[in-house]
């Protein structure tokens, strides 16, 4: 990134202003530039440039100081939270936000597990990178069970818009043709072992409308020019992402919007900048621009802006939002509804089963795969609802061989040992839900009545937990994973729950809601504010509902379709 | 590893190179890269010393049990790459107090079942008594029960994990690949020959 793209102190009217730098503000920025906006990106954190910020890439476990686990007094003061993800480690823990810096509150009886990410590239540095698209199933579910609000579009709106923003990331994964999970734009998906193989064929002849397909990511298998133009090459199969890829191989603000928005030449980013709450004009009813407050040295400034899109993450967009408080708008920026920070959601990852797999002695496979074997939500539709609970859930999982770290408290000693721990041991099979959680109410967000943060910020208190529809699925969910593996034949399955609070799965969506009716929704069905015609809000917090799969590709497709939309209404002269 | 699968690696690595400079590429490559200041240096002298959780006499006893565990072979063992100083540091970086407790309680037990038996202390054993007692403590025999196992299991999970997270233990003992090129699904085994090593997080 050239010196001259970064900002501090600016009196200037951009033509827009993009908060947030992830996979949603990524995305906002490249659009915008490329339309010929003046763009300025306000990022909370720090900058981290691609290859020469990504200080844990390429090492070995030796290379650091506790073989890639955290300091435990580390982890105690600073990254209690933090430390419940999956990826958190020695090799990452610089890309994720510091607990201490950053508090929040829980009613009585409930939790959320907040993660986060504040830097340049936000969470597009930590992302699981599975990539799915929403169907119609998913879109109309509100309306067909009564509850939560109706999605205002619908999966045909937002088709051209998957096409668009998959062929620029680039997903690999196989055309398999189903009516619950359409097909992206593909490049070639990654190889299937062969107990997966045989895996696909059992399920096909024991539950014919339960498929097993390979699972979708956002990494390239075959470049394109329009990724190999911005340095991005293909996936090495190191599985190592979230340390940093200079290979460009994942989809990531840094290896693909980032260098797509800087070579248009309209972007400007102010890394360091904390913002506090968005500035309304009542006169003339739009948001005109920023108050900031400094990273670092906790300064004020302001930034303005002729349209602003809000890509701050669901929880951190809503919280700018219910805290830019005006005569007008007492509760919240555009929140006449008062729906904002309500409706909150994730989804319930609490199932798994496991099993072990007899024979397959000479096969094995090299790499480490990004992605595994998934069974899309077979639960689809009010017809094929479980009568316990209503929607439904996914399995992911796969097949793999046990190694040293499998074995490592398995009997024995000397040679003998040695030598079992040198070859790979079983092979075994997982499958892990990730379920849907409904929209409610009662699952909100607030700012606290007094409690800040150090930039003066009112720390969110979330009200949050899982209902007893969520946990019935869960229930169900292990049983039935643990049963396909029995009807695969393994051996020793086993199922088991787990306890985590909402927040963990790290797919919070739906404070800001979209809809048909100003009086329930936040946003209309272009992510547009019904109450403030300039300011856009196009991350998570637009969901309806959680769907089942993995929400990123979804929120880049409402982005890129949002774009299009403020870009046509400002040259008509409408915004 | 057989040749097919070794050049596609070569030509893979020649060829990013290329594209990234050959600092950068080998930046990438890691596996036999550069040791980093404060990681875990192994000592030539960690049983002579007073550990950070363990005692000096603990510490030695400490080396006797990664000797059985991991020994020597072609390849180094878990004694060669110092595992019984890098379990003591481990265990006081990154473990709580509870299991510092528990591995040090599994220790003085093991020493006071050899006094009760033999009048003499772990150490002073010879190997085949030392290799009965673990076996002992391994299958909760003798004067071991279930309370035992989580220590000893704890203790010597870490040694493993200590022994393949080593360089030797990841690149000698087992194969490490650092940048596979891409995910193959079905590769016979006896291509391969050995597990793959480490993954480069846990």
């Amino acid at each position: 990134m050239k010196k001259e793209t970064y900002i501090n102190e600016s009196n200037e009217v951009y033509d827009a202003i993009v908060i947030g730098s992830g996979i949603t503000g990524g995305w906002a920025a490249k659009e915008l530039t490329e339309r010929g906006f003046k763009t300025l990106m306000i990022e909370r954190g720090r900058v981290v440039e691609h290859r020469k910020d990504y200080i844990a890439e390429g090492k070995g476990p030796w290379e650091f100081p506790h073989r890639t686990k955290v300091n435990n007094l580390l982890v105690e003061e600073q990254y209690k939270i933090q430390s419940q993800c999956y990826a958190f480690h020695d090799g990452t823990k610089h890309f994720f936000g510091n607990d201490r810096d950053l508090p929040y509150s829980t009613a009585e009886g409930t939790d959320f597990s907040w993660i986060r990410a504040n830097q340049l590239g936000g969470k597009s540095l930590l992302w699981h990178r599975q990539s799915y698209r929403l169907s119609d199933y998913d879109f109309t579910a509100n309306l067909k069970d009564g509850i939560g609000n109706d999605w205002p579009i619908r999966y045909k709106d937002l088709a051209p818009w998957y096409d668009y923003v998959e062929k620029f990331v680039g997903i690999s994964g196989n055309y398999d043709n189903l009516p619950q999970l359409p097909n992206s734009q593909f490049q070639p998906p990654f190889e299937m072992t062969k107990p997966e193989q045989d895996f696909v064929k059992t399920m096909a002849e024991v539950y014919p409308d339960r498929p097993a397909i390979m699972g979708r990511c956002a990494h390239l298998t075959a470049p394109q020019k329009i990724q190999v133009e911005l340095g991005r090459m293909k996936c090495m199969a190191r599985n190592e992402c979230q340390k940093g890829c200079s290979f460009g191989a994942y989809f990531s603000t840094q290896s693909a919007t980032l260098p797509a928005a800087a070579r248009t030449g309209n972007l400007y980013i102010a890394p360091n900048s904390v913002v506090e709450s968005l500035i309304y004009d009542e006169k003339t009813n739009k948001v005109k621009g920023v108050n900031v407050v400094d990273n670092d040295t906790l300064k004020t400034r302001e930034y303005y802006g002729k349209i602003v899109f809000l890509c701050a993450s669901t929880l951190a967009s809503t919280q700018i939002m219910l805290n830019s408080k005006s005569r007008k708008f007492p509760n919240g920026i555009a929140n006449s509804s008062g729906v904002l920070g309500h409706y909150l959601m994730d989804h319930n990852y609490n199932a798994r089963a496991y099993a072990e797999i007899d024979g397959y002695e000479d096969e094995y496979y090299m790499g480490r795969r990004p992605t595994g074997i998934y069974i899309p939500n077979f639960r689809y539709e009010p017809k094929r609802y479980h009568k316990d609970y209503k929607r439904g859930y996914a399995l992911s999982g796969g097949a793999g061989r046990s190694d040293w770290q499998g074995m490592a408290k398995s009997n024995g000693f000397g040679v003998d040992f040695k030598n079992k721990l040198k070859h790979p041991g079983k092979w075994g099979m997982s499958l892990g839900a990730q379920g849907e959680m409904l929209p409610n109410r009662e699952n909100q967000m607030t700012l606290h009545n007094s409690k800040k943060d150090k930039w003066g910020i009112p720390q969110i208190h979330f009200n949050c937990k899982w209902s007893e529809n969520e946990k019935r699925m869960m229930e169900d969910a292990a049983q039935t994973a643990a049963q396909m593996l029995e009807k695969a034949g393994y051996k020793n399955v086993q199922s088991s729950f787990s306890e985590r609070p909402p927040g963990i799965a790290i797919h919070e969506v739906g404070t800001a809601r979209m809809g048909r009716d100003a009086k329930e929704s936040v946003l209309n069905g272009y992510n547009q504010c019904h109450d403030i015609d300039n300011l856009f809000v196009t991350d998570g917090s637009a969901f309806c509902s959680s769907a089942v799969v993995n929400p990123s590709l979804t929120f880049m497709a409402l982005t890129a379709r949002a774009v299009d939309y403020a870009v046509k209404e400002v040259k008509a002269g409408r915004l | 590893m057989s040749d097919s699968l070794n050049l596609k690696r070569r030509s893979l690595l020649q060829g990013l190179g290329a594209v990234l400079g050959t600092a950068a590429a080998c930046n990438l490559l890691g596996g036999n890269a550069i040791a980093i200041a404060n990681a875990y240096t192994p000592k030539p002298n960690s049983h002579k010393l007073a550990g950070e959780v363990f005692s000096q006499p603990q510490m030695q006893m400490l080396r006797d049990i990664c000797a059985h565990v991991i020994p020597k072979t072609d390849t180094p063992g878990a004694v060669d790459v110092d595992c019984h100083g890098f379990v003591d540091h481990q265990l006081k970086h990154v473990h709580e107090q509870s299991a510092q407790s528990s591995a040090t309680a599994i220790l003085d037990k093991i020493n006071q079942v050899c006094q009760t038996r033999f009048s003499k202390g772990f150490i002073e054993l010879n190997d085949a008594q030392q290799l009965d007692i673990l076996q002992q403590v391994e299958t909760l025999q003798g004067a071991f029960s279930k309370q035992d196992e989580t220590g000893f299991k704890l203790v010597k999970s870490l040694i493993v994990f200590g022994y393949y997270t080593s360089q030797a233990g990841a690149m000698q003992e087992l194969r490490y690949l650092p940048v596979p090129g891409g995910f193959r699904g079905s590769v016979p085994y006896k291509d391969v020959g050995t597990a793959w090593s480490s993954k480069a997080y846990y």
